[in-house]
C-alpha cells in the first residue's frame, strides 16, 4: 500500500514538497479508515474488527467488475459499484450480526466482530483462494506528474481528492442534517439521545452505511495503488485505522481524522529519517512513536467524552 | 393521566422500587422527595422506558407504558430531564435544541416554539452557536429544560433540577417551574430539596428505600409531624 521510492535524505525544497505530498496522501488514506472505525465505536461502543472486510468486499467488487463485466475505463460505474457493495455489506453486517447482540456485553459484540471478520475472509478464500488476484485498473492512475523536480503521483492526487470530498461531505452531513446531528448526539450519550426520541436502529444503521461507503472508498484507493486484491487486504488498513482512531481519542470523529494525518506524517517522516537498512522496519518505529505519544497523552489527541452506555 | 401501580424494579438482587404506586393528574405539579438512594431516579427511568420493571404497571392516558422503548415514550408525550442534565456538551446549544424537537412532525410550529422558549430562557439565545459544554451549570439546566419542552410534552419529568446549582440559580429554576405550571404544564418533579418542592408542588410523595412512606397534598403534608420528621431528616 502506498509504496514510495527511496528518496535522497537531503532536505532540499523538492524533497520537502515531495514528502509533504506523500504524508498528506497517506494520512488522508488512514483518516478514511479511522473515520469508519470511530463512527461505529461512537454510536455502539464497538471496535468493529470486520471493518477491514468491508474494504475487502469493495476490493473484490472491483475485481468482479473488471474481470467479469466491464473495463476499468468505465470508472464512474466502477466507483459507484464498489461503494454500493461495501455499503450493502455494512448494512447487512449491522442487521444480521450486530443488531441481535446490541444489548449484550461489549465482549460479546467484540467476539461477534471477530467472527464476522473470519467468516468473510474464509468465504473469500473459498471462492477466490487465498492468493491475490490482479485487478487491471489501468496505468492512468499510476502515472506521475512532474512539477520541477517534484514527482506527483496521480493516484496520490486522486486519494487526496476522494478523501477531501468525503470529509467535506461527511462534515456537511454531520453538522447540517438532523440525522447527522442525531448521530453526533448518540455518539456522546446514546441513552439521552433515545430519551429525546432519537431512533436507535436508524442512527446505528446510518452509521454503518457511512462506514461502508468509507470502506468502499478505501478499497478504491488501495486497489488503485496495489493493482490487486486478496482476502487479507483489509487487515493492514484496519490496523492503521485503529491506531489512528486511538491516537485521535476514540470517540471524536475530528480526532480520528487528525490521528490519521499524524500517522501518515509519522510514517512518511520516519521513512525518510531512518537509515536505509532500517527502513524495512518502518512500521515498528511508527508504532513505537505512537506508544510514546500515548504515554504522554493517554486520552488521545482530541478525546471525546466516551458514552458509557450502549442501547 | 399517569398511573403507576405496584411498580417493582430490581437491579440484580437489589429491589430499587418495592411496589410503588403514584398518580399524576393533568395540570398538576407532583413532587417526589426522598434521600439519596431512595429510588427516585429509578422511578423516573422506569416511566421513561430506561429500565425494565420486574412487576407492576405504568399507564399514560389510559394506555400501557411498560415495555415501550424510550424513543416511543417521548412520542407519547412524556419528556425526561434526567439527573445531571445530560446535555450534549460537544454539540452547540442550537443543536441540543434541534434534538429536543426530534419527535415532532410539525417542523414550522417547532421553530416558532423554539423562539418562544428562547424568549423564556434569553440566555440561551446568546449561546446558540456555542458548544453546550461551555455553559455554566445553571445555563445547562435551562438548556436541558428547554430541550425537553421542545418535544411539546404533555408530562414533563424533572430529576433533581436543583442539584449542584447555586441558590440564586435554584430560585430561577423554581421560578421557571411556576411559569410552566401557570401555562398549564403537568410536571413530575423529583427532588432532595424538600423545602422548595413543598412550595411548588400540588401533591407530594415521600419515597424511602424503594417504598412510598407518605403522600398527600403539599399544604396538608407540610404540617404533618411525620413529614416534618422525615423532612428534617434529609433537608
Amino acid at each position: 500500500m502506498l509504496e514510495l521510492a527511496n528518496l535522497p535524505l537531503a532536505l532540499d525544497g523538492p524533497t520537502v514538497a515531495q514528502n509533504a505530498i506523500d504524508a498528506i496522501s497517506r494520512g488522508s488514506f488512514f483518516a478514511l479508515v479511522a473515520l469508519g472505525v470511530a463512527l461505529i465505536f461512537g454510536v455502539m461502543q464497538l471496535i468493529n474488527f470486520a471493518h477491514g472486510e468491508l474494504i475487502m468486499a469493495g476490493g473484490y467488487a472491483m475485481f468482479i467488475f473488471t474481470s467479469e463485466f466491464l473495463d476499468a475505463a468505465v470508472w464512474p460505474l466502477l466507483i459507484l459499484w464498489t461503494l454500493f457493495v461495501s455499503a450493502m455489506f455494512a448494512l447487512a453486517m449491522e442487521r444480521l450480526a450486530f443488531r441481535p447482540v446490541r444489548r449484550e456485553s461489549p465482549t460479546t459484540m467484540l467476539v461477534t466482530s471477530f467472527a464476522v471478520s473470519t467468516l468473510l475472509v474464509n468465504i473469500a478464500v473459498l471462492v477466490w483462494d487465498s492468493l491475490g488476484r490482479s485487478v487491471p485498473i489501468g496505468g492512468v492512475v499510476l502515472e506521475n506528474w512532474f512539477a520541477g523536480d517534484v514527482r506527483i503521483r496521480k493516484v496520490d492526487v486522486i486519494t487526496l481528492g476522494v478523501a477531501a470530498f468525503l470529509l467535506l461531505s461527511l462534515t456537511f452531513f454531520m453538522k447540517r442534517t438532523a440525522l447527522g446531528v442525531q448521530i453526533r448526539a448518540a455518539s456522546e450519550d446514546f441513552r439521552m439521545a433515545q430519551f429525546l426520541g432519537v431512533k436507535a436502529n436508524r442512527v446505528i444503521a446510518t452509521a454503518f452505511l457511512i462506514s461502508g461507503l468509507l470502506a468502499g472508498a478505501v478499497a478504491l484507493i488501495a486497489v488503485s495503488n496495489s493493482g490487486s486484491v486478496s482476502p487479507a487486504m483489509g487487515l493492514a488498513p484496519l490496523l492503521a485505522g485503529l491506531v489512528a482512531t486511538v491516537l485521535g481519542g476514540m470517540t471524536s470523529l475530528v480526532g480520528a481524522v487528525v490521528g490519521g494525518f499524524v500517522l501518515g506524517g509519522l510514517s512518511t517522516g520516519l521513512e525518510q529519517a531512518l537509515p536505509t537498512d532500517l527502513r524495512e522496519f518502518r512500521d515498528a518505529f511508527v508504532y513505537a512513536a505512537v506508544i510514546l505519544i500515548l504515554l504522554v497523552r493517554p486520552q488521545g489527541i482530541l478525546p471525546g467524552r466516551a458514552a458509557r452506555e450502549r442501547v | 393521566m399517569l398511573v403507576v401501580d405496584d411498580l417493582v424494579v430490581r437491579y440484580g438482587s437489589i429491589a430499587a422500587l418495592q411496589g410503588v404506586s403514584l398518580t399524576v393528574e393533568p395540570g398538576e405539579i407532583v413532587g417526589v422527595i426522598g434521600p439519596n438512594g431512595a429510588g427516585k431516579s429509578t422511578l423516573m427511568l422506569a416511566i421513561a422506558g430506561g429500565v425494565p420493571a420486574a412487576s407492576g404497571t405504568i399507564s399514560f392516558e389510559g394506555q400501557p407504558l411498560l415495555g415501550v422503548a424510550p424513543e416511543r415514550v417521548v412520542e407519547r408525550g412524556i419528556s425526561l430531564v434526567p439527573e445531571g442534565r445530560h446535555i450534549f456538551s460537544r454539540l452547540t446549544v442550537g443543536e441540543n435544541l434541534l434534538l429536543g424537537a426530534t419527535p415532532r412532525t410539525d417542523k414550522a410550529e417547532a421553530a416558532r416554539h423554539r423562539e418562544e422558549l428562547l424568549d423564556l430562557f434569553p440566555i440561551l439565545r446568546e449561546y446558540l452557536r456555542t458548544p453546550a459544554g461551555r455553559l455554566s451549570g445553571g445555563e445547562q439546566q435551562m438548556l436541558a429544560i428547554a430541550r425537553a419542552l421542545l418535544a411539546k410534552p404533555k408530562l414533563l419529568m424533572l430529576d433533581e433540577p436543583s442539584l449542584g446549582l447555586a441558590p440564586i440559580v435554584i430560585d430561577r429554576v423554581f421560578e421557571t417551574l411556576e411559569e410552566l405550571k401557570a401555562q398549564g404544564m403537568t410536571i413530575l418533579l423529583v427532588e432532595q430539596n424538600a423545602a422548595r418542592t413543598v412550595e411548588v408542588a400540588d401533591r407530594l410523595y415521600v419515597l424511602r428505600t424503594g417504598v412510598i412512606e407518605l403522600s398527600g397534598p403539599s399544604a396538608e403534608l407540610a404540617h404533618d409531624p411525620r413529614f416534618e420528621e422525615a423532612f428534617l431528616g434529609f433537608a
